[in-house]
């Protein structure tokens, strides 16, 4: 066998039995890490109605009926009209038909928080999170961003709760009713021409402006997309 | 006492040779995943599994492998098993990859991979490549784990998650170090590393 012929040959073998691997462990362990992936995304949706931190040390299946006895989700269309007999799934196919999922916080069949989910470009990836507000669906509770590939240290500040914590009683409606999607600024809104307003912005993240913007545009997107619900809920309030 | 050839080889690539403070390399995962002791480890485990791996499939291909594709065909090598192991990481230890984040697919950038598979797995028997990259790893995950825990206890007041600094001397004005915690504190921990190896090994770089 001549040198070029053996090259090709061991690439089309090494390529071959390279994928098989990969293809083998991503279908095998598919299961396992779906099941993570949901448990996360409940996690995630507790901390934001500050049901739930690390520390608290829960166990999986606590976790699990925490998340059971406490959130019910459901599905909302552009008008803000409860979809039935949906629940929240793979958000994929629901944005597809211009449905949008939302968590409440129930207790003693009482709505005490509402948790919308948010979606859009940061600056390298799509980031994903959840915006929670209170029973006056008009102030943050919490925030968290659940996934995203944006720069650690940087952009990935967004998941770390310095960051997150400010967003809680940031209010998204100005006092004529007017919608104020919470906005991120360059550097700290203290001292700055924001300050007076301070209710309506966070601080920035020093060097990831762009992932600020990116999120601050999706926020003020999906916001919109929840604002026919939101002011039912504000006037039956 | 007479030392095995694996023994001298693993303790060489350890302490000598170490490929962290003494060739300095793979600095950059050095820093970045050195905040809590348990996610160092689990960084550590990953990267022995990478490396004694490459190196030894590496080795038993060396004859086979065409010379002018040499280094696509260990990178492949090597960014399968890095997939594998991430896969498996957030299969089994979802909380600790999403700390790892990119981090644990950055093993394929580590030049300390590449540099055995090039410098030893391609020109050695797969027993002796596979201690080497063993040995080489175990040397990347020790510096790992020893800033890990200087950082964890000095800027998170905790090991393994738990806290060890008493609550008494929080109370008496006692403070974290938040610097620790940041990309600049591991840079002091591990410079300060570096010296004391280096003197303590007797190593001195040329002028």
């Amino acid at each position: 066998m001549n040198d070029r012929s053996h090259t090709i040959i061991f690439t089309i073998v090494i390529c071959l039995v390279c994928s098989t691997l990969l293809a083998l462990a991503s279908s095998g362990l598919r299961e396992r890490k779906e099941r993570n992936r949901a448990l996360y995304v409940k996690k995630n949706i507790l901390k934001v109605v500050n049901l739930y931190n690390r520390d608290m040390g829960l166990s999986d299946e606590e976790v699990e009926d925490l998340y059971e006895k406490s959130i019910q989700g459901m599905v909302i269309d552009k008008k803000g009209e409860e979809i039935k007999d949906v629940l929240p799934g793979d958000t994929k196919t629901l944005k597809k038909k211009d449905l949008h999922p939302l968590y409440l916080h129930v207790e003693n069949g009482k709505s005490l928080v509402y948790v919308l989910y948010v979606e859009g470009k940061g600056l390298w990836s799509t980031v994903k999170g959840y915006l929670a507000l209170d029973a006056d669906a008009e102030t943050v509770t919490g925030i968290a961003f659940f996934d995203h590939g944006e720069t650690p240290g940087l952009g990935g500040e967004i998941e770390k709760d310095w960051f997150t914590t400010q967003w809680k009683g940031k209010r998204i409606f100005d006092p004529e009713g007017k919608l104020t999607p919470t906005q991120i600024v360059k550097g700290k809104v203290a001292g700055s021409k924001y300050a007076k307003e301070a209710e309506y912005y966070v601080d920035g993240i020093s060097g990831a402006t762009l992932t600020g913007n990116g999120i601050n545009k999706f926020i003020a997107k999906d916001l919109k997309v929840y604002e026919p619900f939101l002011r039912k809920i504000r006037k039956k309030g | 006492m007479r030392y095995s050839k694996e023994y001298k080889t693993i303790k060489n690539s350890v302490w000598q040779e170490n490929p962290v403070t003494f060739q300095i390399l793979g600095i950059c995962s050095a820093l970045a995943v050195t905040v809590q002791v348990n996610v160092a480890l689990v960084m550590t485990a990953a990267v022995v599994c990478v490396l004694s791996l490459s190196n030894l499939i590496i080795s038993l291909l060396r004859n086979w492998i065409p010379a002018r594709i040499r280094i696509i065909v260990m990178l492949t090598i090597v960014a399968t098993l890095v997939i594998l192991a991430s896969e498996f990481l957030e299969a089994f230890l979802f909380d600790i990859s999403k700390k790892l984040s990119i981090f644990v697919g950055l093993i394929i950038t580590n030049c300390i991979i590449l540099g055995r598979a090039e410098g030893f797995a391609m020109q050695n028997p797969p027993w002796a490549s596979f201690i080497d990259g063993l040995g080489n790893a175990l040397g990347y995950g020790v510096v790992l784990c020893i800033v890990a825990v200087f950082r964890e206890i000095l800027g998170s007041g905790s090991l393994f998650g738990f806290k060890v600094i008493p609550h008494a001397l929080y109370e008496a004005g006692y403070m974290d170090m938040g610097i620790m915690v940041l990309a600049p504190g591991a840079f002091i921990i591990l410079g300060l590393l570096i010296w004391v190896q280096r003197s303590l090994s007797g190593y001195h770089e040329e002028d």
